[in-house]
């Protein structure tokens, strides 16, 4: 928005001064008696240009109008405000997504601070995967989203370059369509093999470098504590599970929920749009598709059903929603199975809600980083009987042996996974 | 319980070791600006101080005797002489630690264990709401970040209730324009609002360590250990201390250094020397996009948000004044070493107030609807001349001058309905105002809604008339005039400065820089054009200095027309002043927690149960239901009402465990549920109110809608009680 705005600012004073000299041309045409018709010419030249004028002004006015964050400080991209009647479409919005879920299902309500320990999101993989892309203009240091610039420039002659060969077509079609599977090094080359520079300069780009998309901070005057805004509320949950679960009883299921603000600092700010191509979505019973095994498991189904009575009775349309699952490269390799619930608008399908079934991934993950453990317990209603692997060093003879080594001895051996104490077993026995 | 809560309110005001908050602020910053230090009851001060000079003569006489007998035991004195010599000087040191004993009694200022009664008091509390995750230090399985909690699901829901209450009470009943703004904020905002170069706290490092404190809590805690554990020091130094502590506030960087190097205070996990202070800003800084070229915050406060958007909101309010804006979200602040619990913490949740209003006109329409409530206040006045607050008719207050303008004033009782509605306990709630010295030089008048908890008198609430300075500070930094108009009903004549430059001659003359030249004319003050006025008609030229040309001109009497004309007005132009009331969520949530927690006998007597009082619209859950034995056609009654409870959209609990009911009920006493419905046949189920533990029997469909009653207000338990036959548990609660 800011920049568009400051686009239009800028072609608004030339158009003026263009208006100003040609206004000087017609005067001046006017003052040497020119002939009439070279005259009306210079005018309506002139009209023409008052016109374009007025029509940059309405787009300016329109731009400005949106309400962006600090409008009087020219705003910035990405931040809104909700004024009085979005606000409270907002506030009816959670109020039901409370009474829908966090009421009718009993849920835990937590509500964690937004200011978030670097250890805490190095453990969730955020420190180190949670970036975009980014190239910048090698001269004015503006930076952009690699992947947008390719996005742009493939549609861009897709849609308005009609000399290009269909073979070519094909090959851009099909650089879309795996955009988010390029890595660094494909993205720049793709960048290269093109030319595409800078779209406000024409300069040229900087190789393509990972952007941490985390807004970072520093807790307390040290320096020494990095935080981040956290980018999702999840974690906040997570890192409670013990409590939680004490919370119910130690009993499972059962869910946590929490609504709040969260953070991603976008490269350069710009809705999304799917780039699904192939079938479209058709009406399926999610009973059919749960039994099919098409959703993984009734659970996720329940929320996948819950989800779209939450939304059509926001007045989604339902006919413009959809939920479709992730592709095999989409999910993380932990994840069973992922959702999203996507909605037409005018810029496309929208991913407005996902639902995952991630497995243990992010207690595991919490588990490691904390050293405490993120466990449930079932009670057997009788005890079962297991075999068990017993490693029983004799502290005895180990001291004898190994003196003040034993200590490390005694944990070698007890720390031995099943083959290894069979092993060691059996070449005892010879 | 109760004595100790009654120990706790009846305690002197500690508000001086309290929250000592960002003072360096002289523009406003934080609802929670400077709660200055209260001077001790002067009936205390004197004992104290008598005590002291009586314990150091004490302590004088105990040397001379001790020295007699010395001597004696040297002279080889008969022992007769020398024993009663002895028994003197053990007389003497009795003396000296019944004294001691007196003196401690009157430093810690409620009888010799108030302030650990106090401390036993908010251990309880915190205790119950962390086993019952009222709250979670967040992070807690990495070992936590101090100053960021987490509410758990109670707390949460108490949280919401609250908030849910402020938007009824204060958004919809006085139809605010409510907004919702990001916390990330571009520095220029901040910028304008003098938070980057303000908001800042002094901090002192370890020299050797790096470890950081924040440099008046150090000087404030060895003054403190000073009074209260050192009981030979002078009366005089006493006294010097406690001066130091009331003036914490007012300390400059320099200062403070000073008297930390007087006092030789170290740094107090090393004992290491300390650095000077110097001011660390208080907001969260970070980036905004990736270029590393546009600063920003974490908004400290969320009121900025509003005076950014004034100019879209007056047009949204149909350009008429007054409306008033509201806003609830997160801020943040770097605290540089959080102490106090739940009251200063490094991200929190406001809910602030802006009311914009005509500075000629702060009369309120509905302020009729709050004069005549009657509470604590204490005007400067009475903090000057040492007295304490005391109760004053609200439109008496007003109508004194006391409080600046009615609207101040509504706002004042306004805030009063609401903390007590929400259970805050009016005589531990005063109104402070602020202290000419505390306040902003703009501010026309500020006062703070004080809530007494085991930390002291707490700021809660602050409501300030911050006069124009935010729209002024906004319009000089953006350019964009954030003002409002007047239409007058007729034209109003006015005398008008016309300066009319006359550009044909002015061409002729300068050329080139004619434009400059018209524009400093026109940019002349009254005084100024009139001079020149006079010179011209008495000399015909006048030399003229044109700052954009840096040089003089000559201006002759036919270059411009200098004239007062009447004109006809239809409108005036002003910046509006601003009426802030700015909540502190999580601080009014806690001091409701110490509020509302008491202990009372189980029926047993053998053990304290907790239980927090809370009305029902603050209450995380309304009520219970609990099958009385483990039944299937009680569980079957019990989900029925569970489901009408549901339907009404009441929040309730159902406990189909075995556990004995009396448990069950403590269980839910310390959750502060204020009613359990139990089912003890399949026709009928008891309803049991928390405090009183009466029960009432209703029929088994009539549950649900008597709830739902009692937990909208629209029925007091008072009232069902009247109307429904009564039921004596007997056994049933143990």
């Amino acid at each position: 928005m800011a920049a568009s705005e400051d686009s239009l600012r800028r072609a608004l004073v030339e158009k003026q001064s263009t208006i100003e000299s040609q206004g000087n041309a017609v005067r001046a045409l006017k003052a040497s008696n020119a002939e009439k018709k070279a005259v009306d010419e210079a005018i309506e030249k002139l009209n023409a240009l008052k016109f374009e004028k007025s029509s940059i002004e309405k787009q300016l006015q329109a731009s400005v109008s949106g309400n962006p964050d600090s409008s009087i400080y020219r705003g910035v991209a990405g931040l809104y405000d909700y004024g009085p009647p979005g606000c409270a479409v907002k506030s009816n919005v959670l109020a039901f997504w409370r009474q829908h879920f966090v009421l009718e299902e009993n849920m835990l309500e937590v509500d964690c601070p937004c200011v978030t320990p670097e250890v805490v999101l190095k453990a969730s993989g955020h420190v180190d995967k949670f970036t975009d892309l980014m190239v910048k203009d090698e001269k004015t240091g503006t930076c952009y989203r690699a992947d947008h610039l390719l996005k742009d420039f493939c549609n861009e002659k897709i849609q308005k370059d009609l000399s290009i060969s269909a073979e070519k077509a094909a090959e851009l079609k099909h650089i879309l369509a795996v955009l988010d599977d390029l890595s660094a090094e494909e993205l720049g080359a793709k960048i290269k093999e093109y030319g595409i520079t800078a779209p406000d300069t024409k300069n040229p780009l900087s190789d393509p470098y990972p952007f941490n998309l985390m807004f970072q901070t520093s807790i307390g005057p040290s320096g020494l504590s990095p935080g981040y805004m956290r980018p999702e509320t999840a974690q906040g949950i997570f890192v409670n599970f013990k409590d939680l679960y004490y919370y119910n009883g130690n009993k499972l299921p059962f869910a946590a929920a929490q609504i709040g603000q969260a953070f991603r600092n976008e490269i350069s700010p710009t809705p999304r749009e799917q780039q699904i191509s192939g079938q479209s979505a058709k009406k399926t019973c999610l009973g059919e598709a749960v039994s099919k095994g098409i959703v993984n498991n009734e659970t996720l189904g329940y929320f996948i059903g819950r989800v779209y009575l939450f939304l059509t009775r926001l007045g989604i349309d339902k006919d413009r929603l959809r939920f479709r699952q992730h592709l095999a490269n989409e999910m993380a390799h932990y994840a069973a199975d992922c959702w999203d619930a996507e909605i037409e608008s005018s810029y496309g399908w929208i991913e407005c809600v996902g639902i995952a079934d991630r497995s243990a991934y992010d207690l595991r993950a919490h588990m490691d980083k904390s050293g405490v453990p993120l466990v449930a317990h079932e009670k057997f209603s009788e005890p079962k009987e297991v075999e068990k692997l017993v490693i029983t060093p004799v502290k005895k003879e180990l001291g004898l042996s190994f003196k003040g080594n034993q200590k490390k001895v005694v944990e070698a051996l007890e720390a031995m996974n099943e083959k290894e104490a069979l092993d060691m077993k059996s070449s005892f026995g010879n | 319980m109760r004595i100790l809560i009654s120990l706790v309110s009846s305690s002197t005001s500690t508000g001086l070791h309290l929250l000592s908050v960002s003072r360096r602020l002289h523009t406003k910053i934080s609802p929670f600006s400077t709660l200055i230090g209260l001077k001790p009851p002067p009936a205390m001060a004197t004992s104290e101080d008598s005590l002291r000079r009586s314990l150091a003569e004490k302590q004088s006489s105990i040397e001379s005797q001790g020295n007699t007998v010395r001597a004696l035991k040297a002279a080889n004195a008969e022992k007769a002489t020398v024993d009663e010599a002895i028994e003197k000087l053990n007389a003497l040191k009795l003396d000296k630690s019944v004294m001691e004993k007196q003196l401690q009694a009157a430093v810690n200022g409620n009888g010799p264990d108030g302030s650990i009664n106090k401390e036993a008091f908010r251990q309880a509390v915190v205790n119950t709401l962390e086993r019952r995750l009222f709250y979670i230090p967040s992070f807690k399985i990495y070992r936590g970040v101090a100053g960021l909690y987490d509410y758990g699901p109670p707390g949460c829901a108490v949280k919401s209730n609250v908030l849910s209450f402020w938007r009824q009470h204060f958004v919809l009943e006085e139809n605010m324009l409510e907004v919702d703004c990001p916390c990330v904020t571009p520095e220029a905002v901040l910028k304008a609002s003098g938070h980057v170069d303000k908001f800042t706290d002094l901090m002192v490092k370890d020299e050797k360590t790096g470890t950081c404190y924040r440099a008046d809590h150090l000087l404030k805690d060895f003054c403190n250990e000073k009074i209260q554990k050192d009981l030979s020091i002078s009366a005089e130094k006493a006294a010097e201390l406690k001066h130091v502590l009331a003036m914490l506030d007012d300390l400059s960087a320099e200062e403070l250094g000073a008297k930390i190097k007087e006092y030789g205070i170290t740094a107090p996990d090393t004992k290491n020397p300390l650095s000077d202070p110097y001011p660390f800003n208080l907001m969260f800084q970070t980036s905004i996009g990736p270029s590393g070229l546009s600063p920003g915050y974490m908004r400290p406060e969320t009121a900025q948000g509003i005076f950014v958007n004034f100019k879209d909101l007056y047009y949204y309010n149909g350009n008429k004044l007054p409306f008033a804006a509201a806003q609830i979200g997160q801020a943040f602040r770097n605290e540089i070493s959080p102490r106090q619990g739940l009251l200063r913490v490094r991200e929190f949740t406001l809910a602030e107030i802006e009311h914009f209003v005509d500075p000629e006109y702060k009369s309120h329409p509905k302020y009729s609807e709050v004069a005549d409530l009657e509470f604590l206040m204490f005007p400067r006045e009475q903090q000057i001349s040492a007295q304490s607050a005391k109760k004053i008719q609200l439109g008496e207050a007003v109508s004194k001058g006391i409080v600046n303008n009615e609207t101040l004033g509504y706002f004042i009782g306004r805030v009063y309905l609401f903390l007590t509605r929400l259970g805050i306990d009016k005589d531990r709630l005063r109104f402070r105002q602020h202290l000419a010295k505390e306040m902003a030089h703009y501010a026309a008048d500020c006062w703070d809604a004080e809530i007494e908890s085991s930390y002291g008198w707490i700021e809660c609430v602050g409501i300030a008339d911050r006069s124009a300075y935010d729209l002024h500070a906004h319009t000089e930094k953006s350019g964009v005039p954030l003002v409002a108009h007047e239409k007058f009903s007729e034209p109003k004549e006015v005398e008008k400065l016309v300066i009319a430059p006359v550009k044909k001659e002015l061409g002729l003359a300068f050329k080139g820089n004619q434009k400059k030249v018209v524009e400093a004319l026109e940019a002349m003050n009254e005084k100024e054009a009139l001079d020149m006025k006079a010179s011209l008609e008495t000399k015909g030229v006048v030399e003229f200095y044109v700052c954009t040309l840096g040089e003089n001109v000559t201006i002759k009497k036919n270059m411009v027309s200098i004239s007062k004309e009447k004109k006809k007005e239809h409108q005036r132009t002003f910046t509006p002043s601003v009426i802030e009331p700015s909540f502190g969520i999580g601080r009014i949530i806690y001091c409701l927690y110490e509020h509302s927690f008491y202990m009372r006998p189980s029926k047993a007597g053998d053990e304290q149960l907790n239980v927090f009082r809370f009305p029902p619209l603050v209450a995380p859950i309304k009520c219970t239901v609990f099958p009385l034995v483990q039944n299937q056609q009680y569980e079957n009654v019990a989900k029925i009402i569970s489901k009408s409870l549901t339907a009404a959209g009441i929040s309730h609990k159902i406990d189909i465990t075995g556990t004995s009911i009396g448990k069950r009920y403590a269980r839910t006493d310390e959750l502060g549920v204020p009613f359990a419905i139990t089912v003890d046949s399949i026709s009928s189920v008891t309803i049991r109110e928390r405090d009183s533990k009466d029960q009432i029997r209703v029929d088994v469909e009539e549950a649900a809608p008597v709830m739902k009653s009692v937990t909208d207000g629209h029925r007091t338990w008072a009232d069902v009680w009247g109307s429904f036959p009564h039921h004596s548990s007997g056994s049933a609660e143990d």
